[in-house]
């Protein structure tokens, strides 16, 4: 029996420590970021390059990824509503696919793909290597060296995949309006720009940024946590990639779940 | 000394350090210099890779009995050449530029601007003999006498330096260069930081004009041991 409770007490001290290690590096990232003097030389260069490599180096995978999916989107929607007899609801249904849903979600699987992987293994790499060391022994704080710049750098480059991709999947939507030929695409613009609600644009800031947030934490938390040999770089690589994809997932049901409950 | 001085800069107590063979027991007051025969201890003296035996204490404390803040502002107040025979990793920032490595720390004190500091690396830069300022390359493509006098500015460009670490600095480096860091070591012991000197060999303090009046009339004074007498 003890062994059973012992058994059940480190599965629930594993299952929590992750998400409360994320919280408490979140909460001291927090802390340094609204504080203009955390934001010293260094830190601003690896913000602007951050924003470079995580943001606008992925700008046209998004602007591909969106295109492909409005252009899904609109032909299922379409397809489902003509049967049902409610094609006046397409406009509405796409404004609510594409920027509550998809737009926020793929822009943050485009994140994890392209820079989960490439952080984890940059600081990884500094830690094995004796560079960590190095600037903790310089006195340098690593939550606002390391973390801070790519968290937040993450968190505008989120924001901004997704409104690209609200863009390019309306632009993709328009153009298969027009080769379905059975919708105006003025009318129909005019129905997706009313369908838009404050809401909407909170939940696509809210969902573009949070769990980009998350993704920059948790890749410097793996990278940090890293020990011991150059194979320990992989596997650091693939814990911080399956726990942002389940942070994105979990962040997206809890804005689902205030916004329809 | 400096007046008002309660604690030494530096207390090492039967402590095992890396590379060095026997437990080293030590004690810096401001302005002396000292040495220890050995590698590279500064990770072990700075708290980073603590001794597993044995205490080291800056400015009378411990790092353990310091907070992550005040240990961070603390090791502001040390400046350290890492023997250049080390892995460039645990001497240089990869993907940054010297000069950013050089002045990557002490970016981080609010109270100097980013332009002075540029101005006083630029300072100590042509001081060592780096004649167009510090090297603008990666530390991988710069040229290995280079990235030690850079080293030398990264110690120096600490205000204030209560600590030297010293770890082997005259290896790679330019026989030209040797005068300006003796001044330099000078000056800051002047001022009140103590000096650690690492390395193999114990170097030729006399010759180097690094030996003060002070330190022939300190009876505890003993450059040719390996530890000294706290």
């Amino acid at each position: 029996m003890s062994s059973v409770l012992g058994y059940l007490r480190n599965l629930f001290v594993s299952a929590v420590h992750g998400p409360l290690e994320v919280s408490a590096i979140s909460t001291e990232t927090l802390a340094h970021a609204v504080h203009p003097r955390s934001w010293r030389k260094p830190v601003r260069s690896r913000f602007a390059r951050q924003i470079l490599f995580g943001g606008v180096e992925a700008t046209p995978f998004t602007v591909f990824a969106g295109a492909i999916i409005g252009v899904v989107l609109t032909l299922n929607s379409y397809q489902w509503l003509d049967f049902t007899g409610r094609v006046d609801f397409l406009a509405p249904a796409l404004s609510i696919l594409i920027i509550r849903e998809a737009a926020p979600a793929f822009a943050c699987v485009i994140l994890v793909a392209a820079s989960a992987s490439a952080m984890t293994t940059e600081i990884a790499t500094m830690r094995i290597t004796g560079e960590i060391d190095l600037i903790e022994s310089q006195g340098i704080n690593l939550i606002q060296f390391l973390v801070l710049p790519r968290a937040i750098g993450l968190a505008v480059a989120g924001t901004a995949l997704a409104s690209i991709f609200v863009a390019c999947a309306f632009a993709a939507s328009a153009f298969t309006i027009l080769l379905i030929g059975r919708i105006s695409v003025g009318p129909f613009f005019d129905a997706l720009f009313s369908a838009i609600v404050p809401a909407d644009l909170l939940s696509l800031v809210g969902r573009g940024t949070v769990p980009a947030f998350l993704i920059g934490v948790i890749c410097c938390r793996q990278g940090l946590d890293a020990t011991g040999a150059a194979s320990a770089i992989p596997q650091a690589v693939t814990r911080a990639m399956l726990e942002s994809v389940a942070a994105v997932l979990v962040i997206s049901a809890i804005f689902a779940l205030v916004a329809y409950l | 000394m400096r007046e008002g001085d309660t604690n030494p800069v530096l207390s090492i107590s039967d402590a095992v350090l890396p590379s060095v063979g026997e437990p080293v027991n030590l004690t810096l007051w401001p302005g002396e210099i000292a040495h220890i025969a050995g590698f590279s201890i500064a990770l072990a003296v700075l708290g980073i890779q603590p001794p597993v035996h044995g205490e080291v204490r800056f400015l009378g404390r411990t790092w353990e009995q310091r907070s992550v803040a005040e240990s961070e502002r603390d090791l502001g107040l040390v400046g350290t050449v890492i023997n250049p025979r080390c892995h460039p990793a645990r001497i240089w920032v990869g993907n940054l530029d010297v000069d950013e490595n050089v002045m990557l720390a002490v970016q981080f004190d609010p109270s100097r601007s980013s332009a002075r500091i540029a101005a006083r690396a630029n300072e100590l830069a042509l001081g060592f003999g780096l004649p167009e300022g510090l090297p603008q390359g990666r530390p991988s493509a710069t040229d290995p006498g280079e990235l030690v006098l850079s080293q030398w500015v990264r110690a120096f460009l600490r205000d204030p330096l209560r600590l030297l670490i010293l770890e082997n600095p005259l290896e790679l480096a330019p026989r030209a260069s040797v005068a300006a860091l003796v001044r330099e070591i000078n000056r800051v012991r002047q001022s009140g930081s103590a000096v650690l000197w690492i390395s193999e060999t114990v170097p030729p303090f006399s010759e180097l004009g690094l030996l003060q009046p002070a330190d022939l009339q300190n009876p505890a004074f003993d450059p040719t041991n390996s530890s000294r007498k706290a």
